[in-house]
């Protein structure tokens, strides 16, 4: 189970509101390399995970995405407290806020809604963490992508820590992928699905 | 200046990070001697500091409200809010 802590994983204090960039941030929420995918991907990959290290790591990986998925939602809420509906329409919010006013909607950038199939959970160890590898990637080249549109300090700094999280999040996956490749089998050259033995059989 | 809620807030967010990134080092490197002794000492300078915090000034994780005349968990701002 999880339980609560009322504190975000790093601090969001955005005193000007930017709702143009609360567009683009969420994409970090509910888009297709954004924090609530990663979260899911994580948790749902964990019960086909045949190593126990691995297997917890999937797990606090996971955990802290969802801690991720809140410090976004903070940003994308703080930019858009309070707007005017002049402010809606100056900043191009108009198309979000006629369907979620200023609530938290996990869409992507472009409006598309978040779905299940940004990630996979394919019930092989090599296949599960070699996605897990590059979805921290992406997510980091996202991050890259926003900080260059972002000038105001109090946003720049939330988005910086994240994508050094992302950084963090590949290593220790490269370290687990090669946990599980060093237990394959000799008859397993081909790294065919170790969580899958009667394939080996044959 | 910091008041000294907003320091003892702070020591429990800087400690927890450690924690959080000891976690996922130690799942990969379950019997590094130096991160566990970092572990050791990292959770008891927080667990300490979440103790007092809740005493002072309420509760941070659900499980530790003590019940008084009123449920404290839900008064105060909710850190989504960020500075009011």
């Amino acid at each position: 189970m999880w339980s609560y802590e009322r504190r975000l994983q790093y601090p969001v204090n955005i005193d000007r509101c930017n709702p143009m960039l609360a567009q683009v941030i969420m994409s970090q929420f509910g888009g297709p390399d954004g924090e609530l995918a990663a979260s899911m991907r994580y948790l749902s990959q964990r019960y086909a995970m045949p190593n126990r290290k691995v297997a917890g790591l999937l797990t606090d990986i996971g955990t802290e995405e969802l801690a991720h998925m809140e410090m976004v939602s903070a940003i994308v809420h703080q930019l858009t407290r309070n707007l005017t509906p002049e402010q809606i329409v100056e900043g191009g919010f108009q198309n979000y806020y006629v369907d979620h006013t200023l609530g938290i909607w996990p869409q992507s950038a472009g409006g598309v809604p978040f779905t299940a199939t940004y990630f996979q959970s394919k019930g092989d160890p090599i296949t599960d963490l070699v996605e897990d590898m590059a979805a921290e990637q992406k997510a980091r080249t996202t991050y890259d992508n926003i900080l260059r549109l972002v000038h105001d300090h109090d946003v720049c700094d939330p988005i910086k820590f994240l994508r050094e999280r992302e950084i963090v999040h590949f290593q220790r996956f490269g370290e687990a992928l090669r946990m599980i490749q060093d237990e394959l089998d000799s008859k397993n050259f081909y790294a065919i699905n170790p969580a899958f033995p009667a394939d080996l059989c044959k | 200046m910091e008041s000294s809620r907003e320091k003892l807030f702070a020591c429990i967010q800087a400690t927890s990070f450690v924690c959080d990134e000891l976690r996922l080092f130690l799942d990969t490197h379950p019997t590094d001697r130096g991160a566990l002794d970092y572990w050791d000492r990292m959770s008891k300078v927080r667990n300490e500091a979440v103790t007092e915090y809740t005493q002072c000034y309420g509760p941070i994780e659900s499980y530790r409200v003590e019940s008084d005349c009123k449920w404290a968990w839900v008064e105060d701002p909710w850190p989504w809010e960020g500075r009011c």
